[in-house]
């Protein structure tokens, strides 16, 4: 795939030097010619030396005949722009951009930008790192990532059924294991919860 | 009218001044403490600290009532993302972002902002027209600034002298709309021809302006 990545920071530059790696042609434009020191040796695509917003350097790095685009410079609203002139001006078809702030990149995702946010993601390992100390995997849909968290059932809980479960938004609860071999897909049931129980949840951390 | 006003630098705390002699209600927003100081010390308006392209910012200097939001930050990124929070989120009725990259300019327009000044391109204009080796003389510029009304003095030894109209290559933006030969206004029409000496009254994109001088010839005498 033909791919733009704008910023050459730690992001950046370590997305260029992955993408390359696997074979893909990669453009990287960044306003900081030092920054390109942060390339892989073996990064074998093109850099493009200038303002990211600026239509000319963007088209010298080749936006026109790009088919996917990553906007990942430290400032949220370069990203945001410049995600915006490749969708809207150079009609990109993969636009992606890293906003830093949660609620800015709620705003332009209900716009239609995929957006990433580094802060919830973090937020979120944190979080369940320190307070569940439980496993938590997570996978990407599209610009989105989904966790699914195990817990072990408070005892609060225990002998209610699964509708009494106080959830998050963003989260459902997605099944129950039950005695080490059984897994109950909640979905349209209701079932009691027991002693023993471990609950699954599932979230939308981005 | 309430206007808010984000970036708080020469541009704006001079364009609040200007709107508190008009009557109007300005508030500040700025991301430096420091400015943010000075005006609240120098002027008698709300003032808000803060990044005016964060969503809470905006809400603190409650911009859900606010008329127009007028957004002369130094970064065109930080205008545009200011703009575009303040129409979709708060539903800001006008938006108005100074764009310091002139290349900029359409971008901003198409991705939204109401109205965009172009200080670069004003200023450019203006000496052009003070010092005026051209021949074109911009009178009004309509449609935001996208379209300008220009006087054009034909000098005499006109190189296009005695050709017809049709017979010229015009950009696509582009009009005569009179032409004053003598005490005579003419309303052209293909078959009208351009002499030497005649006044042209054009409409055309500001695009456009710099062709002007090659497709009528003005400078080869």
């Amino acid at each position: 795939m033909n791919i733009l990545v704008v910023g050459c920071g730690k992001v950046g530059s370590r997305l260029a030097s992955v993408l390359s790696r696997q074979g893909h042609d990669v453009s990287v434009v960044s306003k900081n010619e030092e920054d390109f020191d942060n390339l892989s040796k073996d990064f074998n695509g093109f850099t493009t030396h200038g303002v990211p917003i600026d239509q000319d350097i963007l088209k010298k790095a080749g936006i026109e005949s790009c088919e996917a685009i990553a906007a990942v410079t430290q400032d949220d609203n370069v990203n945001i722009m410049v995600s915006q002139m490749a969708r809207e001006i150079f009609k990109v078809p993969k636009v992606l951009a890293r906003i830093y702030d949660p609620r800015r990149g709620d705003v332009f995702s209900h716009f239609g930008l995929h957006t990433v946010c580094p802060t919830n993601l973090t937020v979120s390992s944190v979080c369940s790192a320190l307070t569940q100390g439980c496993s938590n995997k997570s996978f990407n849909i599209g610009a989105h990532t989904v966790s699914f968290i195990t817990m072990d059932i408070p005892k609060q809980y225990i002998d209610l059924p699964v509708s009494e479960i106080e959830l998050e938004e963003n989260e459902i609860l997605y099944a129950i294991k039950r005695n080490s071999t059984d897994l109950i897909l909640v979905g349209q049931q209701n079932p009691i919860l027991q002693k023993g129980d471990i609950l699954i949840f599932s979230k939308l951390v981005d | 009218m309430k206007v808010t006003i984000v970036g708080g630098g020469k541009v704006g705390y001079y364009l609040v001044k200007t709107l508190l002699e008009h009557h109007h209600e300005p508030t500040v927003i700025d991301i430096n403490k420091k400015t943010c100081s000075y005006i609240a010390n120098e002027l008698d308006i709300n003032v808000i600290f803060g990044d005016g392209t964060q969503i809470e910012t905006l809400d603190s200097a409650n911009i859900g009532q606010t008329d127009a939001i007028v957004c002369v930050t130094g970064k065109d990124e930080d205008n545009l993302i200011a703009c575009q929070l303040a129409k979709k989120i708060f539903n800001v009725k006008k938006t108005v972002a100074k764009v310091n990259n002139p290349k900029n300019a359409m971008v901003m327009k198409e991705l939204g902002v109401d109205n965009v000044i172009n200080s670069t391109d004003n200023i450019a204009s203006l000496i052009e027209r003070e010092v005026d080796t051209s021949k074109i003389k911009q009178l009004i510029a309509l449609n935001h600034g996208a379209v300008v009304i220009s006087e054009i003095q034909l000098p005499e030894n006109y190189a296009l002298d005695e050709v017809m109209l049709k017979n010229i290559k015009m950009p696509d933006i582009f009009n005569i709309v009179s032409i004053t030969r003598g005490e005579e206004l003419i309303i052209p029409r293909g078959q009208s021809v351009l002499k030497s000496n005649d006044k042209l009254l054009v409409i055309s994109g500001t695009n456009s302006l710099h062709q002007l001088n090659s497709i009528l010839k003005l400078d080869k005498e």
